[in-house]
């Protein structure tokens, strides 16, 4: 098996457990980290795809580079919205 | 790109475990370490993969800066049921079997190996003439200069709103570890010596601003947990909009170049080097402050009541 397809298909693979893990998680904490690896399953596919080309395509590595930061904005701002939910009480059947 | 190696296989194993563990968790405790060597594994795969650029980035945000935030928000919800949501995605089994059906049917639709043709060849040709020796570096800042001024844009609006809804901060260090007060005194001042080689070298090889400003970053989230505030701490967070300057640089020096050149972010052959490096630095002090306040902000939220 080659190298391209073995992350791609376990990134791909990451990718669909990882958005059900965000489905079916009830915490809201579970669920960013979740969400955070269904992302990285899309990176995964992304990387193995410029990977297939020598050398690697840099249009894809640059835009998995720009995924990542973009992924921890997520991560700060959800996170940010779980405490207040916690110092200001809530959760809709908590 | 070749054969797969027993160590990608079990590289492999080792990302699918920690995930799955993630899944699985018995609590968020077990969920955000998992999380955490999940990371981990993932920049040894981008190193496989022949990513370094990306490996560095994972290794100290997806990874690092990650994990912390996440470990904050853990220590003060814990494994309490507040944040608990039902359940309402049984409909989800069905479409995610659709979504790996599609998957495997775009699989199927992949162009073979080696056939460089279109937008891969042109960027191939367009690097040979770029000054930048880094092709990735020469992605984000030269040829797709646009999405990344954008994609700071947005980690910076995360970051303001960040600082925006965490209301005052106060009572910041509880107490001083002296372990960690140790090794954050000892380690910040190597932490800022490599942000600056990678700064630079990014140029050439492997770095830039996003690696370098994850590590300045890190530096930071060292010097909080250990209970020794950094020099103007205080100043800084209160002053975060300063985190918007190297954007604005971005944008006016885009700016610039949009009235001299005619297109928005076009770089004069003699000017590219020059304009690129001075991006980078203001890019990367902007990225470091706006993560750290990210982190800030979230550590240290709601003590005020």
């Amino acid at each position: 098996m080659s190298l391209f397809w073995l992350f791609a298909l376990s990134g791909s693979g990451l990718f669909i457990l990882g958005l059900l893990a965000t489905a079916f998680r009830t915490r809201a904490l579970e669920k960013l980290i979740a969400l955070n690896i269904a992302g990285s399953g899309v990176f995964l596919f992304f990387v193995a795809l410029a990977g297939r080309s020598d050398p690697p395509d840099p249009v894809l590595q640059a835009m998995v580079l720009t995924g990542i930061v973009v992924s921890v904005a997520l991560t700060g701002l959800g996170a940010l919205l779980i405490r207040r939910q916690m110092t200001e009480g809530g959760g809709d059947d908590g | 790109m070749g054969e797969a190696t027993l160590f990608d296989l079990l590289l492999v194993i080792a990302l699918l475990t920690t995930a799955l563990r993630a899944f699985w968790a018995k609590g968020s405790f077990e969920a955000v370490f998992s999380l955490l060597f999940f990371g981990f594994f993932m920049a040894m795969a981008w190193m496989r993969l022949g990513a370094a650029d990306i490996a560095l980035v994972e290794a100290a945000i997806g990874a690092g800066l990650t994990a912390a935030i996440l470990m904050e928000v853990l220590r003060v919800v814990g494994s309490s049921s507040f944040a608990t949501y039902r359940v309402e995605g049984v409909w989800m089994l069905p479409a995610a079997a659709f979504l790996g059906f599609l998957i495997a049917s775009a699989f199927r639709l992949l162009p073979p190996f080696a056939a460089p043709e279109g937008a891969y060849s042109a960027t191939l040709e367009a690097l040979s003439q770029s000054a930048i020796g880094n092709p990735v570096t020469a992605v984000l800042l030269d040829f797709r200069s646009y999405d990344t001024l954008l994609e700071v844009g947005v980690l910076l609006f995360a970051a303001f709103a960040v600082a925006k809804l965490s209301g005052p901060v106060a009572d910041r260090f509880e107490k001083r570890r002296t372990m960690l007060s140790f090794l954050s005194s000892h380690l910040a001042p190597v932490l800022a010596l490599v942000a600056g080689y990678l700064l630079y070298q990014g140029m050439d090889g492997s770095g830039g601003a996003f690696q370098a400003s994850a590590l300045l970053a890190a530096a930071g989230v060292l010097f909080s947990l250990s209970g020794q505030p950094l020099a103007r701490q205080e100043a800084l967070e209160s002053r975060f909009w300063l985190m918007g300057s190297g954007f604005v640089f971005f944008f006016l020096v885009g700016i610039a170049l949009a009235l001299k050149q005619g297109h928005l972010l076009a770089y004069a052959p003699q000017w590219q080097s020059a304009a690129i490096l001075s991006i980078e630095i203001a890019l990367t002090f902007s990225l470091a402050y706006a993560l750290l306040v990210l982190y800030w902000r979230i550590a240290h939220a709601g003590k005020a009541r």
